[in-house]
């Protein structure tokens, strides 16, 4: 166990090497360069102005050279300055990442929550309508494009009929709590202002469900196989011979070893959350890392586009270990290798 | 491996991936046929043959051109215009039709070339071992730990928008999978008999790879495949929405959703091919999903 | 079918836990949406994509920027809305004879947001370094020899050349004084190096040195703008207690919010978003007219713009855009056409020919100039939505009637600044827009015109026209009549030349709800924060 966590951080500087060299270099293969965001496009018919913001920005030295420049500084924990919002990466990404967590961990609970129940649901009424209806649910989840449900949802529930809360992280006139987490709703609560709470999470909600919905298929499917699974084995059968309910055995045994493999979502689906957030963040205008992502990547800002994958690699990297050591606890058959 | 325990406990993929039963066991054709005929396939199939037929004759099924000025803008669906018509006053209807013919054929065409791609180099990494199947599989991580959204984006943004871009970009992000895949296969097919007994009857390396491995190890991509295609139209499509895929005129589904999006009140832009997105995309994560069913493979959870 | 257990209640408990948690969740949504602004209105919120990339005046260039600069910074002089000067930081402002001395006289009781007062050094200073940082405004001082302060209250700018435009170019808002020493300290310089010298542009994300009605309390960025009333501001109150510029990224999103009270005033609305809002009881629209212009650009010295060489060709292109549809399909027929690159209404536009579609007239260049079988162009465009004009929509509008004529247009939308760095290479056909910098059409001659310096003859790859070029130099030395005449010739000219053919002067919707008024659109401010508040009671 432990030489495993071992292996697996060492590989990870490799692996994030990889990440911030492949980034780097798909930055900067763009055939077109960044100026127009520093100088305006008025001015890149300008020499003088041009050569001023070339040397200012570093843009003048050879790709070698700025690449190692990059990594000596980012062995330093300096990402550089993003051209288009002229702070440093890091502390851009430090202010959004907080937004896009909250979002993730709330779709990720929805996933859970609504995905065991639809999974037991379908286990306990295997073969019949219900479960049909659940897989189609399941399919269907996974089929939805978010980016267009999204709009539907805010035509429908926020436009039209006005029962959900709009884009953003809060409402319009509402101050955001004092920052402690960066997550609105626990800084609500941790500041003990109910109402803000409320609206934080009135908010997180829409985008939060939209988002799980690309998961739900994979808890739906693994927490209903696992039901059917565990149901036939041993210990279920003795528990019911010595007397308790199938309900009680459900509930007491069985539920709780077949959700165990649905930690491992947790993992699997960090990719699929970031994609869920770039399109989400976009049409809920969440300020997180997704809409910083495709704003830099629309402004071929190369500082800040490493250092979005940096992030994301890094995130997924963790995540992945962290669900293979969280599972390997759990579940003692798991042997790591 | 990064995703070395994988989500049941055991590898992604069993080692009795295509159903236990060795190649060319003899089952006569019309009852192996018959498992595949599962009410969910055959819905599936279904609707994926009426938009292939669609495809086919999108210019006889359309009431109006697609890229031409048809009526008033932005009127809402009617008897004329049966989706309303865009901001330039464009048939959506006609457009949606004509989409498929962009949509279907591009994800088909990514994801058979990402599978290749993925199986080559899984193949060659699953065969030879040692130090090239290190190099290979931490490339395949590296580009798997890269949010697939991001790396596409990275990639769209170096080529430009485009459809052909965004194909490209998707099969960079998207090869990695089937590497593994197949590569897990051949490590556990490598070490049964009856590849042993061919290796040992003198046949080489890769004659033993093309005619007992690769075959015996296709079932599980085919299946991934299917059901990776639903993604794949999604992915194109969020490209597009992100003004990284198809240029205009062109009716391809995402770049609507955008348009409709611009015109929010105007629901029915986006409302068009937004369903015939997910129709498509319904029936084809169905037939994956019966597929993986009926052949009984394992394949990793997504 | 299996009959129904009895137990099924029973069994259902983790079902039912769960649903339970979830339904609370689902009311808690709906209390929050249901829950009314409680706060007195007393600060606005302003919704708009902010096309913000610095805070820094002196390195900015955008419209969120003139709202923001204008609010926090002063320039000396201001525009009125009918284009007359009138003082703001100067009291007093006269040029030599040979209009290439100009000195400025300052107000005596002008304070900073810090309580020190508003001095010539500062004057001098901002617009030094406004020269030497080489930004995005640095052409405002172009020309500009020397800067200098005799006393505490008087500035004196030295010009090359006659520069007859210099008064109207410093009530542009760029020209807006820094507080020099709060500035320097934190890293901003003027030297002559201050391009690679200066440190401050950080620092102006976080904090303003101006001495207008506003100070800057936070940005965030893809998120808000916030300022806050400047209670040292030595003139008169302003109307809020904050503003918020919300990033709001589309119109149908302001249209949305605008709706739900999320915004008090939408200022990007599309024309098509106006048939919602028009009889909302709760909400106030106008149309205005606007100085703004959207345009087709042609580049004949550049690769691929070769067929446009022969002005019959880029006559025919004029001629076969169909700017009825255009301006129906972008703005809801909610824009006017115009001939040249100077807004109607500006000097020197009286009795010019405005374009007209005439399909079988270009038809007919093209055959003339050897076209007879059509003709392929290339068109690269930023896709973006500006003044209500949808770029992609246009585009495509103009690919339709070109097309009617033979003309094939090959689409390419690229992200803006992908788009600006191709547009050094040259684009044969490009679309962009023209948003007034001050009230005098110097600046567009000096942008569009065949004269040294030019924009768009550099990117265009078409040489100075000598008639032109002495024409904008005896223009700036001129003033009254004789230069509206100046201006009226470079006019024509330009109109001759047809390398830049306007396609609408989109009218602009101001939207607003309908307890605000005074809501405008400024030349120099985009939205003037002094004449826009709340309605009393």
């Amino acid at each position: 166990m432990i030489r495993f966590v071992a292996k697996r951080l060492a590989l990870m500087p490799l692996l994030l090497w990889g990440i911030v060299t492949i980034a780097f270099l798909l930055s900067h293969a763009v055939a077109d360069n960044p100026l127009a965001s520093i100088v305006g496009e008025r001015n890149l018919g300008n020499p003088d102005i041009v050569r001023a913001a070339t040397e200012r920005w570093g843009l003048d030295k050879s790709l070698p050279e700025q690449y190692f420049l990059y990594i000596a500084n980012l062995l330093q924990g300096d990402m550089g300055t993003s051209f288009r919002t002229k702070a440093p990466v890091g502390s851009d990404l430090a202010d959004r990442l907080p937004a896009t967590l909250e979002l993730a961990a709330m779709a990720l609970v929805f996933a859970i929550v609504i995905g065991t129940l639809l999974g037991v649901l379908a286990a306990r009424m295997r073969g019949r309508i219900v479960d049909s209806v659940v897989r189609v649910l399941a399919l269907l989840g996974s089929s939805l494009p978010v980016f267009w449900v999204g709009l539907i949802f805010l035509f429908i529930f926020y436009a039209s009929l006005g029962v959900a809360a709009g884009p953003g992280r809060l409402s319009a006139r509402v101050i955001p709590p004092p920052d402690a987490t960066g997550f609105y709703t626990v800084d609500a609560l941790l500041a003990g202002d109910w109402p803000l709470f409320v609206d934080a999470f009135g908010h997180l909600l829409m985008p939060a469900l939209i988002m799980s919905l690309a998961l739900l298929g994979t808890v739906i499917r693994i927490v209903r196989s696992q039901m059917l699974e565990e149901q036939g084995s041993d210990y279920a059968r003795t528990a019911r011979a010595k007397g308790m309910t199938r309900g009680q055995v459900l509930n007491r045994h069985v539920l709780r070893n077949a959700i165990t493999p649905v930690i491992t979502i947790v993992g699997v689906s960090v990719g699929l959350l970031i994609m869920g957030a770039v399109l989400i963040e976009t049409i809920f205008s969440w300020n997180g890392i997704g809409t910083y992502a495709v704003e830099s990547s629309r402004a071929l800002d190369f500082p800040a586009i490493t250092g979005v994958c940096l992030v994301g690699g890094c995130i997924f990297l963790v995540a992945n270990l962290v669900t293979d050591i969280a599972y390997a606890v759990v579940d003692p058959r798991v042997r790591l290798s | 491996m990064t995703l070395a325990a994988a989500p049941t406990g055991t590898p992604a993929v069993g080692p009795d991936g295509p159903g236990g039963t060795p190649p060319g066991a003899s089952v006569p054709v019309r009852l192996r046929l018959r498992r595949f005929r599962t009410p969910s396939i055959v819905l599936g199939a279904a609707v994926v043959a009426l938009w292939v037929l669609v495809i086919a004759f999108a210019g006889v099924i359309a009431p109006y051109d697609p890229y031409a000025v048809a009526g008033p803008r932005l009127s809402p669906p009617s008897g004329e215009f049966l989706l309303g018509t865009d901001t330039l006053g464009r048939d959506v209807l006609s457009r949606v039709l004509h989409g498929a013919r962009l949509s279907l054929p591009i994800a088909l065409a990514t994801i058979s070339i990402a599978a290749l791609v993925g199986c080559v180099i899984g193949a060659v990494a699953g065969f030879y071992g040692g130090i090239v199947d290190s190099v290979l599989m931490r490339l395949a991580d590296i580009t798997m730990a890269f949010p697939s959204i991001l790396l596409a984006m990275a990639v769209a943004a170096a080529l430009g928008p485009g459809l052909t871009n965004s194909f490209l970009a998707i099969v960079v992000v998207w090869w990695p999978i089937y590497a593994r895949l197949i590569r897990g296969q051949i490590l556990s097919i490598k070490e049964r008999e009856y590849v042993m007994s061919a290796r040992a009857i003198g046949m080489s390396r890769l004659t033993t790879l093309r005619k007992h491995v690769l075959p015996h190890a296709m079932t599980p991509v085919l299946v991934s495949a299917t059901m990776d295609l639903g993604m794949i139209i999604i992915l194109v499509a969020s490209l597009s929405f992100l003004g990284l895929g198809a240029l205009p005129p062109s009716p391809e589904w995402g770049a609507m959703i955008t348009e409709g999006s611009a015109n929010f009140y105007q629901w029915w832009i986006a409302a068009g091919p937004g369903l015939a997105m997910v129709t498509i995309v319904l029936a084809v994560n169905f037939l994956g999903d019966s597929l993986r069913d009926v052949l009984n493979v394992r394949t990793r959870v997504r | 079918m299996s009959p129904i257990p009895l137990r099924r209640a029973r069994k259902s408990r983790v079902v039912a836990r769960a649903a339970a948690a979830m339904a609370v969740a689902i009311g808690l949504a709906a209390c929050s949406s249901a829950a009314p602004a409680t706060q007195e209105r007393t600060g606005i919120i302003l919704g708009r994509a902010m096309d913000v990339t610095t805070l820094d005046i002196s390195r900015s260039l955008c419209d969120t920027c003139q709202i923001y600069n204008a609010a926090v910074y002063e320039s000396l002089l201001h525009a009125t809305p009918e284009g007359e000067l009138e003082p703001l930081l100067a009291e007093k402002w006269e040029a030599n004879a040979d209009n290439t001395q100009f000195t400025f006289t300052l107000r005596a009781d002008a304070v900073f947001s810090d309580g020190s007062p508003v001095e010539a050094k500062d004057v001098v200073w901002s617009w030094e370094r406004l020269k030497n940082l080489a930004g995005s405004p640095s052409y405002f001082m172009a020309g500009i020899t020397k800067v200098e302060a005799p006393d505490a209250r008087t500035v004196v700018a030295t010009s090359e050349l006659p520069n007859s435009a210099f008064f109207n170019i410093v009530s542009a808002g760029y020209t807006g004084i820094i507080n020099s020493d709060v500035a320097a300290e934190n890293g901003a310089t003027a030297d002559a190096n201050a391009a690679s010298s200066d440190q401050a542009e950080q620092w102006f994300l976080s904090n303003s040195a101006g001495s207008g009605q506003y100070v800057l309390d936070s940005y965030a960025e893809g998120s808000q703008l916030v300022l806050k009333a400047n209670d040292k501001y030595w003139g008169e109150k302003p109307n809020f207690t904050d503003v918020t510029i919300k990033e709001v990224t589309d119109s149908s999103a302001q249209l949305q919010q605008l709706q739900q009270g999320d915004i008090d005033v939408a200022m990007q609305l599309s024309f098509d978003a106006l048939g919602q809002i028009e009889n909302a009881p709760n909400l106030t629209t106008e149309v205005v007219p606007s100085p703004n212009f959207v345009y087709i650009a042609l580049s004949p010295g550049k690769a691929g713009g070769e067929a446009l060489q022969d002005p019959r060709v880029r006559e025919a292109v004029r001629k076969a855009i169909d700017y009825t549809s255009v301006i129906d399909a972008t703005v809801a027929g909610n824009g006017e056409k115009q001939a040249t690159g100077v807004p109607n209404g500006f000097e020197g536009t009286e009795g010019l020919p405005l374009p007209e579609y005439d399909p079988e007239g270009a038809k007919a260049l093209l055959a003339e100039a050897g076209h007879g079988g059509g003709l392929t162009l290339q068109a690269v465009f930023p896709t973006f939505t500006i003044y209500g004009v949808n770029f992609a929509t246009m585009m495509q509008s103009i690919q339709q009637s070109l097309g009617g004529v033979g003309i094939q247009l090959d689409l390419q939308p690229l992200e803006y600044q992908a788009w600006a760095d191709r547009l050094g290479e040259g684009i044969p056909v490009t679309a962009v827009y023209f948003a007034p910098d001050h009230p005098d059409s110097i600046q567009y001659f000096q942008y569009f015109g065949l004269i040294e310096g030019s924009v768009w003859a550099e990117r265009a790859g078409v040489p100075v026209n000598p008639q032109q070029q002495q024409l904008a130099v005896a223009a700036l030395s001129q003033t009254g009549a004789e230069r509206t005449a100046s201006y009226t010739e470079l006019a024509k000219l330009m109109y001759n030349d047809a390398i830049i053919l306007p396609v609408v002067n989109p009218q602009y919707l101001l939207a607003s709800s309908a307890d605000v008024t005074g809501n405008n659109l400024d030349i120099t401010r985009n939205l003037d924060l002094t004449r826009i508040k709340f309605n009393a009671g």
